[in-house]
């Protein structure tokens, strides 16, 4: 599969076009996808933009937009409008889309053919894709394995080679913990950097919408596409919100040995080593930090995110979009619309997001969980003052069956290395790191660069040093 | 901590306005009991200190007080949406016994 630097090259110099790269795509999908189910919905009518990409290529040469007839897949909790956008939920099985997300508008406009919807977790609740309501994701490296959540979709779509890119939402892991269970590259921004009007919400101070990619230079074309500034939505950030962080020819790398002392496979960790020795060959300097917090940082995020959560779907009543069952009374209309539309999962977060939120457990529960991640951003601060990136395994395993995690904490536990990063706001990208055996398949492993607020520059520059560099 | 049961369980879905089935109690009391203890380990961390905003990145952000969309711009699509509509509004239950 050509990555999008290679797509627009071949595009330029009349080797390919965007209607071929269209068709092959479809190809894929047409061979693949009654397998793996990457996909919930194909627009078959992308043929005409693709065509009409075709066409602009011609005329407009390198003039021509930067994603001109590049083939892309949207998750679909984010909108475009015309189009269903389900969530992976029954609740919104034939909810179409009034408006495009800001995201999907800037993907247009700078030429993307977007092709199709993505299969998740629903309301991006998980971290396998067994959740949706619509059926799993098999995983493109190994069919007996989950892509990895929620984005499980997106990263199957592209794993499989149907699209170079696609978009995820990330609240706690959901772009890279995919990428790093399929082998590819996944960007989760400064909070702030990318506009999440038109996503669906699920945790309102954790998400952020990113790219899945092979390479981390597509990575980073899809980001500067997407990121700026928003009207539409006042979290967006401007460029000098943040202090610089400036890019540099090596780098001080910090690794929280203490954390990594339990819980990661044998493997990984072999992988993660073998990483952090090229690290050191290349010239980087790789130090040992301490960060306590992030160990308990799990609990917070498993307090705020179901508080927001519980918050968010309440707009799921049954009333202007979306299901709608009978009943007698008002009352009834809500809990039947939201007892039947939810999944088992989505019922577990919204439980408990409104036990926390009770009267009398605010101050146990919130009031802690967000005061925890006020401690971790200084704590955060601190070691960034001494290393100019934090790295660690992005999952402690790789791939796992299916059904191989049924309590919620042992899956939760999956998260332990991604949520630190949406509690604190600051930016990751997960980068291949190697592949470890299991029953004779090769199955990737993904490491994971975190930076200081605004340093999503920096992350791409260390991403293509220590990855897209080494490609062949 | 609070040991949870069924009832606990129920109350919670009713305040979330959200039927659960008497057969899906008890794996939420067991899942959701599981995840109250793990959470509950914040309290060893974070101890009774009290919360104190300071971070710097937390600013007001204000737009002009101004009309962007003319009004009814979206209605037919918005109302296309919705599950039962009579002219442009939506149609809900009744919420006042006048009875």
């Amino acid at each position: 599969m050509k990555t999008i630097l290679q797509l627009r090259a071949d595009f330029l110099r009349g080797t390919d076009t965007p209607t071929a790269a269209y068709e092959a795509a479809t190809k894929i999908i047409t061979e693949q996808d009654g397998d793996i189910h990457a996909f919930l919905d194909i627009y078959v009518d992308a043929e005409q933009t693709a065509s009409q990409a075709t066409d602009t290529i011609k005329r407009d040469g390198s003039a021509s937009q930067i994603l001109t007839g590049i083939p892309i897949a949207i998750k679909n909790n984010i909108l475009i409008k015309g189009r269903t956008a389900t969530a992976g939920s029954l609740m919104l099985e034939h909810y179409t889309a009034t408006y495009d997300a800001t995201v999907v508008a800037r993907l247009k406009s700078a030429g993307a053919v977007i092709i199709g919807s993505t299969n998740m977790d629903e309301f991006a609740m998980g971290s396998s894709t067994e959740n949706s309501a619509f059926g799993p994701t098999k995983n493109p490296v190994d069919t007996t394995r989950v892509p990895g959540g929620s984005s499980g979709g997106s990263a199957a779509a592209v794993a499989m080679g149907a699209v170079p890119a696609a978009l995820g939402t990330d609240t706690g892991g959901s772009i890279r913990q995919p990428a790093s269970f399929c082998g590819l590259v996944g960007f989760k921004p400064t909070y702030g950097a990318v506009s999440r009007y038109g996503l669906m919400a699920m945790g309102s101070s954790f998400d952020q919408a990113g790219p899945l990619t092979h390479t981390v230079a597509d990575a980073e074309i899809i980001h500067q596409v997407i990121a700026g500034v928003d009207p539409l939505d006042s979290t967006t950030i401007a460029a000098d919100t943040y202090a610089a962080v400036p890019t540099k020819e090596t780098y001080t790398f910090g690794v929280p040995r203490h954390f990594l002392a339990e819980g990661v496979d044998d493997d990984v960790m072999a992988v993660f080593e073998a990483h952090l020795a090229s690290l050191i060959a290349d010239g980087h300097k790789v130090i040992d930090i301490e960060l306590p917090l992030f160990e308990k940082g799990l609990a917070a995020y498993y307090i705020s995110v179901p508080a927001e959560v519980s918050s968010n779907l309440a707009r799921y009543d049954g009333m202007r979009y979306g299901l709608s069952a009978a009943g007698e009374t008002l009352l009834e209309v809500y809990q039947k619309t939201r007892g039947a539309g939810f999944g088992p999962e989505v019922k577990r977060r919204i439980l408990l997001g409104t036990y926390v939120l009770s009267a009398g457990y605010y101050d146990a529960y919130y009031g802690k969980a967000e005061h925890m991640r006020d401690l971790m951003r200084v704590e955060l601060a601190t070691v960034f003052a001494a290393v100019d990136s934090i790295v660690l395994p992005t999952a402690p395993t790789p791939a796992f069956t299916f059904g191989a995690h049924t309590d919620p904490v042992s899956l939760y536990k999956q998260d332990i290395f991604t949520v630190p990063v949406n509690l604190t706001g600051v930016p990751a990208l997960s980068v291949p790191g190697g592949t470890v055996q299991r029953e004779q398949k090769a199955l990737p492993v993904g490491v994971q660069y975190i930076a200081p607020h605004g340093g999503d520059a920096r992350l791409f520059d260390i991403g293509k040093k220590v990855f897209d560099n080494k490609l062949i | 901590m609070p040991n949870m049961n069924k009832a606990d369980i129920i109350h919670l879905s009713t305040l979330a306005r959200m039927e659960i089935t008497a057969a899906e109690v008890p794996a939420l009391l067991e899942d959701i009991s599981a995840v109250v203890a793990y959470i509950s380990t914040i309290t060893e961390v974070v101890g009774d200190s009290t919360r104190v905003t300071t971070h710097e990145s937390v600013n007001n952000v204000f737009r002009s007080d101004v009309v962007t969309i003319p009004s009814g711009t979206y209605t037919k699509d918005l109302l296309a949406e919705a599950p039962m509509t009579e002219r442009d509004f939506l149609v809900v239950k009744k919420i006042l016994d006048t009875d």
